[in-house]
């Protein structure tokens, strides 16, 4: 019943009210981290992460869909620690309990999918403030362009709108040079092995 | 509007799906055709797609403070609810300690007990200290008590404190071994020797100046002064008489305070406190105050019978509640439940001696 709910606000733009619920989970995720050498911020940056895959999981999920919300976030939680500490190197091949993991396949598909927002997420961190701001009340918010060049304080919507395709274009500038690099990256890397 | 810009906007359009069929239909075929603008629409698209997520990351996190608060907020109540108890519980201990919060109900039940037509009863408060069947069944192990068979350690507490300075002291001496009892108020004096025994306390702070056993219903009706001149009336005796007749048990063993009764004595005048309010307001008096000393010795509901001050009262019954073990009463080499009234004398204007 709860569950349902949740999906249902995650599926119609009420992510705040489902994460609030979803944070119920935390103190859990939080004990497993700690145990196994982790931070508290740790903690809370992994659980984030997770409770934005399991929106993005959510988002193309039928109804009928066989997973459970508490088990997927609770394993992409454990999933992403492991990632983090193979990155870490603090911990290697003590994954044995991970294998069996219910969703693993479910989870680290939509992580592969994320894992391209991130690069261009960090693309994102170098536009200037207005213009996150301008395309987050746009494609995130769906805000009306009269209600954005409010907001901003622009005196016409034509001029509102002119400043978000520039802030636009060149967000979409460094997505393709992110691309190029790491295309570039990937060529060379292949051809070095 | 630069062609770049227009550029943007259509592909906006059409990741937003805001295109017509047809125009729809002409992107598509363009794109096949321009891997340059295809690749533009995947980086917008990707664009779009990290600045969903990153809004998403932004809820997530605010998500944490409000839930945080939230927690925060449920536990503040669970512990003002917590408290709420406590201090509800508290009152409610305090309420049912309180002897102001409860009637004496004595005179209702002995007259109760006297007519024995039932349907003369009148109703019963509800606000009584003891109930109707406490007040029976103790008056009925009272009324178990024989006076000649009264154990010389046994409940002969006291003794007037003040023989010296009472002139009505005398007349407590002479009654001294003339066990007066009756069904409600059996008040015991003491055999000549006690007072011996006692003198070394003579002018110990607190003590009992007499001793009772149970309810001193008795000595409400009359003052302390006339307590102590007390004498009984033949017809009272002899409904004691009849009462003593018709008691069916006894006791073979008197309870005794560990040490007997000198320690007894001793005890409460060591640890007894005169109330700083009450020597203030230069209270004195006799508190009487009735327990139940159990199988076990244990002393049980205190309460007090006679009140003379609130914060006498108080100690009173603090210091009777917390007396040790005694030495459970006994029948036929059983120990039983018994109740008694003890005396204790708050007098101001102690000697230095002490």
């Amino acid at each position: 019943m709860n569950e349902s709910k949740i999906i249902h606000f995650l599926q119609h733009d009420k992510q705040d009210k489902a994460f609030r619920r979803l944070y119920k989970y935390y103190p859990k995720v939080e004990k497993h981290i700690l145990i196994n050498s982790g931070s508290k911020e740790e903690a809370l940056d992994i659980f984030q992460d997770a409770l934005v895959i399991l929106y993005q999981k959510v988002q193309n999920m039928s109804a009928d869909s066989p997973i459970k919300i508490d088990g997927f976030l609770i394993n992409t939680c454990k999933l992403l620690w492991s990632n983090e500490l193979r990155k870490k190197k603090v911990r290697t091949g003590d994954d044995s309990g991970l294998g069996r993991l219910e969703f693993k396949d479910e989870i680290e598909e939509q992580m592969e999918k994320e894992e391209k927002f991130k690069i261009i997420e960090d693309v994102l961190q170098k536009l200037g403030e207005k213009c996150k701001k301008i395309l987050e009340m746009f494609y995130f918010k769906s805000f009306s362009m009269e209600n954005i060049a409010k907001k901003i304080g622009y005196k016409t919507v034509k001029s509102a709108k002119v400043q978000k395709y520039k802030c636009m274009e060149s967000a979409r500038q460094m997505a393709l040079e992110m691309s190029h690099l790491s295309a570039s990256q990937a060529g060379s890397n292949t051809e070095m092995s | 509007m630069r062609a770049e810009l227009e550029q943007v906007e259509q592909i906006e359009k059409y990741l937003l799906n805001q295109m017509s069929a047809e125009e729809k239909v002409e992107f598509e075929s363009h794109m096949n055709t321009n891997e340059q603008l295809k690749q533009k629409v995947n980086a917008q698209q990707a664009v779009v797609g990290a600045i969903r997520r990153m809004g998403v990351k932004t809820a997530a996190a605010s998500a944490y403070g409000a839930w945080k608060l939230r927690r925060w907020l449920m536990r503040a109540s669970v512990s003002i609810l917590i408290a709420g108890a406590l201090f509800g519980s508290w009152y409610a201990w305090t309420m049912v300690n309180s002897e102001e919060d409860c009637r004496d109900c004595t005179k209702i039940y002995e007259s109760r007990i006297n007519s024995d037509a039932v349907e003369d009863h009148a109703a019963l408060p509800d606000n009584c200290c003891q109930s109707y069947e406490d007040y029976r069944s103790t008056r009925e192990v009272q009324s178990d008590i024989q006076p000649d068979e009264f154990h010389p350690f046994g409940f002969e507490l006291i003794l007037d404190t003040c023989v010296d300075e009472s002139p009505d002291s005398e007349v407590v001496e002479e009654q001294s071994g003339n066990h007066v009892s009756n069904s409600n108020n059996v008040v015991i004096n003491n055999e000549g020797d006690d007072i011996g025994v006692t003198s070394e306390f003579e002018n110990a702070v607190f003590g009992a100046d007499s001793v009772s056993v149970n309810d001193i219903t008795e000595s409400e009706k009359k003052d302390n002064q006339q307590a102590k001149t007390y004498q009984p009336d033949d017809q009272l005796l002899k409904s004691i008489q009849d009462k003593n007749d018709l008691k069916n048990g006894r006791i073979d063993e008197q309870p005794g305070f560990p040490g007997g009764e000198s320690a007894l004595q001793e005890y409460l005048w060591k640890n007894m406190n005169y109330p700083l309010g009450a020597q203030y307001r230069k209270v004195e008096g006799t508190v009487y105050v009735s327990f139940t000393i159990s199988k076990t010795g244990d002393i049980m509901n205190t309460i007090v019978v006679k009140s003379v001050d609130r914060e006498l009262d108080k100690e009173a019954k603090r210091v009777v509640s917390e007396m040790p073990k005694w030495e459970p009463g006994k029948r036929d080499g059983k120990p039983i439940d018994l109740r008694y009234t003890i005396p204790v004398q708050f007098i101001l204007g102690v000697p230095d001696t002490l």
